[in-house]
């Protein structure tokens, strides 16, 4: 199984402003992600982990350590193998969904004559093709995430980081896009979700990352991690239960 | 580079400000037509030196306000983070935002122009009065785009307001240093003008091709005059560029 993703002792660090100090947000953040795996991302509101998505995506760069995709130097050309979709992101309002993919197609560079089919196929794929020359205004929460997901998967990435794709949606919105997520799973996408509901993720994921105070405390299958639990929710508070007791004897 | 440069265009042009500065701008045309009518003798020359002035103005108002607060508008609401995902590079975004400056100020300034040629009288020689025009509106309209580099390099390094006023401070320096130099000259001070040929390389000098005026549109200029004209705000646009994208290829876009 080839590895899609490696992050190795990524530290990072912010100053709030010049006069005050840094604040380590990443202390140590190590993680290997396969080739057709899907992989939950978890950890408490601050943990680290839009902040390492930010640094996988070179929004940001680690003081320390590396990430690297497909084993490549050259990050603008892994980029053409790796769909990606923000927390909340703002779409062009004014475009229809049509125009919104063909302007991500183009900034793609792919062929203009290849466009057309390819819209059909990934408005399709997130049940958007009857609002498909509807204007993005028009979109309710949900269609404009799934339009997001339509733009990260425009390209056929290799590789699809979605940060947060479920929040704020409603429940029939989070049926859809769970419908949607379980599909790249059947076809084996490799996926990474950063998400703070542990059904979801129990449910769609194969692997999981956690993430607590900018530290990797756990990477690997969730069969693994969830071992002796009935869910990965009594997991995860047994797991926590014993950092914080191992926190509060140091 | 030219989905950036349409996308960036179409969202400006839906800009409450940018209307409003169109219509304004617009307004001043008409005003200085007004103005110029009441005058017997000079009705020409106060006409074409109100209008080139507003639309030097209008022009710059909006390199400044658009090149200062783009980047920044599309780091906070995430745009920067859905499109920098493609395979292109930092400075690919930049570029954007000047293509669709050089755009929208385009299109303003052959708004402004063509009001003025269809509402003004051109006495005289009209070819060349016309000639000479076109090259006052390519002269404006490549300082806006100098100026909007510079408002895109100072966005990669400070917040939008204090972006904003470096670079009305750089638009004022860039016609002030003949002024400087002429009060240093006067005040005895020559021993600071080496701050004269610090600033003849850190700044543009619009100085020597201002040509807002009545006088320029009836005598012209000499095509070596438009050539340094072309060639120095070019070189000023590309070497801004350069500059802002040197600074924004290793910025953190929290």
């Amino acid at each position: 199984m080839s590895v899609i993703c490696k992050a190795t002792n990524v530290s990072k660090s912010f100053r709030p402003d010049f006069y005050k100090k840094p604040v380590q947000v990443l202390k140590s953040v190590n993680f290997q992600i396969n080739q057709g795996r899907f992989v939950g991302f978890i950890g408490p509101n601050g943990a680290g982990k839009t902040t390492t998505i930010k640094c996988m995506m070179q929004f940001i760069f680690p003081d320390h350590g590396e990430i690297s995709f497909f084993d490549q130097t050259d990050f603008i050309e892994a980029k053409r193998k790796i769909g990606f979709l923000p927390e909340r992101p703002y779409f062009q309002e004014f475009l229809s969904g049509v125009e919104f993919l063909k302007l991500h197609w183009n900034l793609c560079g792919l062929k203009a004559a290849d466009f057309q089919n390819r819209a059909e196929e990934v408005l399709e794929q997130v049940k958007l093709t009857h609002a498909k020359h509807k204007k993005l205004r028009d979109y309710s929460k949900g269609m404009l995430q799934r339009i997001g997901i339509a733009q990260a998967l425009l390209a056929r990435p290799e590789f699809l980081i979605l940060d947060e794709p479920m929040s704020g949606l409603d429940p029939d919105g989070r049926i859809l896009i769970k419908d949607i997520l379980k599909s790249f799973k059947e076809k084996k996408l490799t996926v990474l979700m950063s998400s703070h509901l542990l059904e979801d993720v129990e449910e769609l994921c194969e692997d999981l990352i956690i993430l607590h105070k900018g530290e990797t405390l756990f990477y690997g299958a969730i069969t693994e991690f969830k071992q002796n639990f009935s869910s990965l929710e009594a997991a995860y508070k047994a797991f926590k239960g014993q950092i914080e007791e191992v926190n509060h004897n140091a | 580079m030219i989905s950036l440069i349409y996308i960036n265009t179409q969202e400006w042009l839906r800009l409450k400000f940018l209307q409003v500065v169109f219509f304004l701008s617009f307004a001043y045309v008409c005003v200085s037509y007004l103005l110029g009518t009441l005058s017997f003798t000079e009705q020409a020359r106060i006409k074409f030196d109100l209008g080139l002035a507003g639309m030097e103005i209008t022009t710059f108002l909006v390199a400044a306000f658009i090149s200062t607060h783009a980047l920044y508008r599309d780091i906070e609401r995430k745009t920067f983070q859905v499109i920098l995902a493609r395979p292109i590079a930092r400075w690919n975004l930049l570029a954007g935002y000047l293509g669709s400056l050089f755009v929208l100020n385009f299109i303003l300034i052959a708004f402004l122009g063509l009001t003025m040629i269809a509402f003004f009288d051109f006495d005289g020689d009209l070819g060349s009065s016309l000639f000479n025009i076109i090259v006052i509106m390519v002269t404006i309209l490549l300082k806006s785009v100098v100026i909007g580099a510079f408002g895109v390099m100072m966005s990669a390094i400070a917040r939008p307001m204090f972006s904003l006023v470096f670079t009305i401070s750089y638009w004022v320096l860039a016609y002030s240093i003949s002024d400087i130099e002429y009060f240093l000259q006067k005040a005895d001070l020559s021993s600071l003008n080496f701050v004269i040929t610090g600033l003849n390389f850190m700044v543009p000098q619009f100085y020597t091709f201002n040509w807002k005026s009545y006088y320029y549109m009836k005598n012209g200029f000499s095509f070596h005059e438009i050539m340094w004209s072309l060639f120095h705000c070019a070189g000023w646009i590309f070497l801004l560029l350069f500059m802002a994208s040197l600074l924004i290829r290793r910025k953190d876009i929290v």
